[in-house]
């Protein structure tokens, strides 16, 4: 949760604050006056990076520096500070972080944008996003084990492309020595992921049962490339024999074809496959229960309350439904929205609105 | 198109210092850590310097190339071959300590409860930058390892991801042989507060935990 945030230069605000309301909050005003870049101020304090990529155009035009100052209701504050470069610094409580991931989990965050309203029916990358962004929060071992799993993949590719080259000697025998830290590193993914749907499942049934009315069940599987069964007590085993039966095939793309950077998950709606068989009313809800119901874990697992921010997530969605979505969500949340359209949404809402671009003023 | 003329029909780049002070600059740019403004910073400095202080740089490295040599056992750099860990007697040759850089092995020492010999690999395994194991000491480690007089080996590697690939790799290759492989614990630092380590070493520090009773 966040009490109260302060931007300076950031984006197409000069200088702006704001005073969040603990439950929902909506930010309106037509495009381009700066709704998603304030939601993207909130993001950044809980994930040290922008929802957009490269970070060059966070610093607005012509200014030395751009500033985000949030406040918990753990008494942090939290001062991130973008430089023109690309240089980013985060300060807590005026200690600097030395590293981007001692901020996760400090003000746990939930991004529902455009991508994630859609995410039953789009790319794989933003299903897996979903699981590292969710899980990174509040489990730091994840956080290492994903960042050896990258690194060992990446040491991978380099090998088959030096032992194909015929640069790198006694390279067949390192091979095997990355496969099975490869293994190693992403059996504990593997797990960690299935394990997360596990847990997401039933609370996300009953959230997307809460939010549509439909009492069908929500099902999530877990797509494994490197194994057949997740739950596997030989998972690391299994693992290392089919990454070495790849080696052969790897070898000609110096690219690693299995393993949890290409998995995916499959989403059931009553035991079909949500992707092909739901609606596109029930797409966008049903994403919206998952996001709902990560939140709820983040709760649980780190006992401090997510801020779960809608970037014109609910545009999409008719009236009745938005309205409903937002009668429940503030039980998983602090809600911050972004919409053009403010009227229908909620009654007992803190209201912001752009009146200029770069201009938040607080209505009600 | 044809060649452009040169504008200065001289080799000093405009806005640089002359060539000899550049070309100096650049060799010590080649040191570890050290970028082109300290470079800059260390030759104005020494530019400085009286005569006999320029001097005692020279031979100082002159020294280290004359007299300094690998040795044939374990890779140390030293001024004897085999080097005076190697040839000290009283020294437990069953125990090798395997380490990626000589100057690991200083670092080793300075606890003074090592009595064990080294073998400095010369660096890690790291596909990325092609380094393969050809390119380390490693085939000789696995022939020391061989000797019936080794007991045990112990990897004091970075724990990266390259030296991780390094011990894995050490391990497979010692398999079949008749010696004790073991690798440094990883745990909390000395000096720190439990609530201050990092969530990585923690968890390292749980599984490696210690028998107390």
């Amino acid at each position: 949760m966040i009490i109260s945030v302060e931007l300076k230069n950031f984006r197409n605000f000069a200088y702006a604050r704001a005073e969040l309301d603990e439950r929902v909050n909506i930010v309106f005003g037509p495009n381009g006056y700066g709704k998603s870049n304030f939601l993207e101020a909130l993001y950044v304090c809980g994930f040290g990076r922008s929802f957009r990529g490269s970070g060059q155009q966070i610093v607005r035009f012509d200014a030395d520096f751009a500033r985000v100052v949030a406040k918990n209701p753990q008494h942090e504050t939290l001062e991130a500070v973008f430089l023109p470069n690309g240089a980013k610094n985060f300060i807590l409580n005026s200690k600097r972080l030395p590293r981007l991931r001692d901020l996760l989990g400090k003000f746990p965050t939930i991004y529902v944008g455009p991508d994630e309203v859609n995410i039953v029916a789009g790319s794989p990358s933003k299903r897996r996003n979903f699981l590292d962004f969710t899980i990174s929060q509040y489990d730091p071992v994840y956080v290492s084990e994903l960042g050896a799993y990258v690194k060992s993949v990446a040491q991978r590719n380099s090998a088959l492309r030096g032992v194909a080259e015929g640069e790198i000697a006694g390279g067949m025998v390192l091979i095997e020595t990355i496969d099975e830290q490869v293994a190693h590193h992403g059996a504990q993914v593997l797990a960690t992921r299935n394990r997360f749907l596990r847990m997401i499942s039933p609370l996300a049934t009953e959230i997307f049962a809460a939010i549509s009315g439909i009492e069908r069940r929500l099902d999530i599987e877990y797509l494994s490339t490197a194994a057949d069964n997740p739950d596997d007590p030989e998972l690391e085993r299994v693992y290392f024999e089919r990454l070495c039966a790849r080696r052969k095939s790897d070898l000609k793309t110096f690219q690693t074809a299995i393993g949890p950077h290409r998995d995916d998950i499959e989403i059931y709606l009553g035991n079909l496959p949500a992707k092909k068989f739901a609606s596109w009313g029930q797409v966008r809800m049903i994403s919206l229960a998952l996001h709902l119901a990560a939140a709820r874990i983040l709760e649980e697992k780190i006992g401090r309350t997510p801020t779960v921010l809608f970037d014109d997530a609910l545009a999409e969605l008719d009236p009745q439904r938005a309205h409903s979505v937002l009668e429940i969500a503030p039980q998983f949340g602090q809600i911050v929205v972004a919409t053009p359209h403010p009227e229908h949404l909620i009654e007992d809402a803190k209201i912001f609105r752009l009146a200029e671009a770069g201009k938040i003023v607080e209505e009600k | 198109m044809g060649e452009f003329p040169k504008i200065h029909n001289t080799d000093e780049i405009p806005g640089e210092a002359p060539q000899v002070i550049e070309n100096a600059i650049n060799v010590f740019k080649q040191l570890p850590g050290i970028g082109d403004r300290t470079a800059r910073r260390i030759i104005y400095w020494l530019l400085g310097q009286p005569g006999e202080k320029l001097e005692e740089f020279i031979s100082a490295l002159e020294e280290l190339k004359n007299s300094v040599k690998i040795c044939s056992v374990c890779f140390n750099v030293s001024i004897t071959d085999p080097c005076h860990i190697c040839a000290n007697p009283e020294r437990d040759h069953s125990v090798i300590c395997v380490v990626a850089e000589p100057q690991d092995i200083a670092a080793i020492e300075s606890t003074r409860i090592y009595d064990g010999v080294y073998h400095v690999l010369g660096g890690l395994l790291d596909a990325m930058r092609g380094i393969g194991p050809e390119d380390l000491h490693i085939a000789e480690l696995v022939q020391r390892a061989a000797q019936p007089e080794v007991k045990e080996i112990i990897l004091a590697l970075d724990p990266s991801n390259e030296g991780e690939t390094t011990a894995r790799h050490i391990a497979k290759l010692l398999k079949d042989v008749d010696v004790k492989v073991t690798i440094l614990a990883q745990g909390i630092s000395a000096g720190t507060a439990l609530e201050f380590a990092d969530p990585r070493t923690l968890s390292a520090a749980l599984t490696n935990r210690t028998e107390l009773k």
